[in-house]
């Protein structure tokens, strides 16, 4: 299946999964539209329009496949994009256990360690300036109640 | 008139209030250019600073923050498309792609010389028009607003370049994110699970930092370059060609900014959306939009300023503050014992006419930090990417926190990061999603405020002048495209 396909299936299933939502909203109040109104219509108009992109998937012409060597610089690159958003996941659940500072601290050195490990004065300098410099931007001067 | 503008200089130009004037332009432009502060935070943050001071020097310190926070959002928006400020989210999509193309000198360029034509030209329609058109403005009801989103929709299809019916599908996506939380007129829950931290719904600014700052380094290490390093000093500036280029869309966004910022409610976001999208559906050739058109980038950066100004139209005229950040302004105002309205020309006249004339003066203090600052921020892009993209993580982290100072809006800031890598493979329009997200509870609650007036007859948005002829122009702009294709 390809991705085009598998987002239309998954739409159309959120557009039924909106209608069936909204229906349980009141559509009416005191002569004029309730809550549901608009979500009911917005959940039709979804699920029309994906089954539509579905449709027109499903009679274009897959494309041609990629050469291996673009496919490894993709899944390389694929994987630094995962690294990053988990680093970001992890550096948020930290934060209730050592505060919003020091988890910025272990995001950059992470991060910047993971895009390019060669560089450990720069990585060095970055865990230390950045949340550095968060904390007296935001703490200091916004006085903005950073956990 | 002049009278009272030439007092109002002599006011405006003494040292200390020049000082306040570059000191608000100064602060404005730095908390702008921070992520999930904007000029409403930014104004309400520093409103302590002027405690003990007099009101006039206080509203010039403040208007400079309101002002430069405008241009400080322009900033990030261009160099890293981290939009610091919802006003400038749209100007990430010319203004990112012509930094990419190492032309972002030429990005700040325009958009600073944009901002200082519109605000200069956004406080002489103040000064002239403002009571009329504070007046004008009151015709605008629930029919009208609704009309008016009902355009700012119709045009989102112009905003991206892809398949249109994806982007309707990303919009749709948008108006039903908005509907998430407690409706505002019954009080009952949508889609919210038994969720508490969602009946507040989704807040904006994380949203937005997601699509496009979070998503953008994702995608950077999912193969797209980096922003360019080429750098020479004849790229950090615009050029002649870019400025001609630039003249008609910094005269319309100016215009069309200034008028929509007048309106109660609807304020400079909506403003630099509707200016984008209509420059683009009048390009002769709209297809380099989204690909660093520079009028992509002057028609919403003269918008958003000129809205800025505009917005100051009903609070001084009329004693309503048209949105959040003319309401912190508003209470400012009364703590410092004023009472915008009617009379505070006449009562105050010191006040009144030394803030027209500090706007001017604090516009042309915008631009000369701009213009020495451009080079500087341009040499920004310098930084390796592997220590510029975790520091815009950790900007993105810190944004999202600091819209609303609570986690769950890191939590949200990181599931539509997802979302937003995927619509980017998928071909679907970030943009209109997020222009969707802004204007769907506007749409909405218009809708059915209008319902309510009319008791249930939908005829209400027909037979009301303004109202009818905006969702005629909805549309033709909706029509236009197919009309265009046939022929």
């Amino acid at each position: 299946m390809n991705a085009d396909r598998a987002a239309g299936v998954l739409l159309v299933a959120l557009g039924i999964f909106v209608i069936f939502q909204a229906s349980r909203l009141p559509y009416w109040v005191d002569r004029s539209p309730g809550p549901g109104f608009l979500p009911l219509w917005l959940g039709v108009a979804l699920a029309v329009c994906a089954a539509t992109v579905l449709m027109r998937s499903a009679v274009t012409v897959p494309p041609t496949p990629e050469p291996s060597a673009t496919v490894e610089v993709r899944a390389r690159r694929r994987s630094v994009a995962v690294a990053l958003t988990l680093f970001t996941a992890v550096a948020a659940a930290l934060v209730p256990f050592i505060g919003f500072v020091a988890s910025t601290a272990v995001l950059t050195a992470a991060a910047a360690w993971w895009l390019d490990p060669h560089r450990r004065a720069a990585i060095a300098a970055a865990a230390l300036l950045t949340p550095a410099l968060v904390w007296l931007i935001f703490v200091r001067w916004l006085s903005i109640p950073l956990p | 008139m002049l009278e009272h503008l030439i007092s109002g200089f002599g006011i405006a130009l003494t040292p200390a209030n020049l000082l306040f004037a570059f000191a608000g332009a100064l602060l404005g432009t730095l908390v702008g250019a921070l992520p999930g502060i904007g000029s409403t935070s930014g104004v309400a943050l520093l409103l302590p600073l002027t405690f003990g001071m007099n009101p006039t020097s206080a509203i010039i310190l403040l208007c400079g923050i309101y002002y430069g926070s405008m241009y400080g959002g322009t900033i990030t928006s261009v160099l890293i498309n981290t939009p610091g400020e919802s006003a400038t989210v749209v100007t990430t999509l010319d203004g990112y792609q012509m930094a990419r193309q190492g032309r972002a000198g030429a990005a700040l360029g325009i958009a600073t010389g944009g901002s200082f034509f519109a605000g200069t030209v956004g406080t002489a329609a103040l000064m002239i028009v403002a009571p009329s058109l504070a007046r004008a403005a009151l015709a605008f009801g629930p029919p009208e607003y609704f009309a008016l989103t009902v355009l700012g929709l119709s045009l989102l299809t112009g905003l991206t370049s892809g398949s249109p019916l994806k982007a309707a599908i990303s919009a749709i996506l948008g108006l039903l994110v908005a509907t998430v939380g407690l409706d505002v007129m019954t009080g009952m829950p949508r889609f919210t699970f038994g969720l508490p931290d969602l009946f507040s719904g989704f807040d904006f600014l994380p949203v937005s930092i997601a699509l496009f700052g979070f998503t953008e380094i994702l995608s950077g290490a999912d193969g797209a370059a980096p922003p360019s390093t080429r750098l020479s000093i004849r790229d950090t500036f615009p050029s002649a060609r870019d400025w001609v280029q630039a003249r008609w869309p910094i005269v319309r966004g100016t215009i069309l900014g200034f008028f929509i910022g007048t309106l109660p409610g609807a304020g400079a976001t909506l403003a630099s959306f509707l200016a984008y999208a209509a420059e683009k559906r009048i390009a002769r050739d709209p297809d380099r939009f989204g690909r660093g058109a520079v009028e992509g980038v002057a028609a919403p950066e003269a918008a958003n300023n000129a809205a800025a100004a505009g917005a100051l139209v009903p609070l001084l005229t009329l004693g309503l503050p048209g949105g959040t950040t003319t309401a912190v302004l508003a209470g400012a105002l009364v703590m410092w014992g004023l009472r915008p309205g009617p009379t505070l020309f006449q009562d105050n006249p010191d006040f009144a006419w030394g803030l027209i004339a500090s706007m001017y003066v604090g516009n042309v203090m915008l631009v000369l930090l701009n213009v020495l600052m451009i080079p500087v921020f341009v040499r920004a892009l310098r930084v390796p990417y592997s220590v510029l993209a975790p520091a815009i993580l950790v900007l993105c982290l810190v944004g999202a926190y600091a819209a609303n100072n609570r986690m769950w809006d890191v939590g949200v800031m990181l599931a539509f990061g997802g979302v937003g890598v995927g619509m980017r493979v998928l071909g679907y329009s970030p943009a209109a999603f997020i222009t969707a997200l802004v204007l769907g509870p506007l749409a909405e609650n218009a809708f059915r405020q209008s319902m309510q007036i009319a008791e249930g007859n939908a005829m209400i948005f027909l037979t009301r002048p303004i109202s009818a002829a905006l969702l005629a122009v909805a549309a033709a702009a909706l029509a236009a495209p197919a009309f265009v294709r046939r022929r």
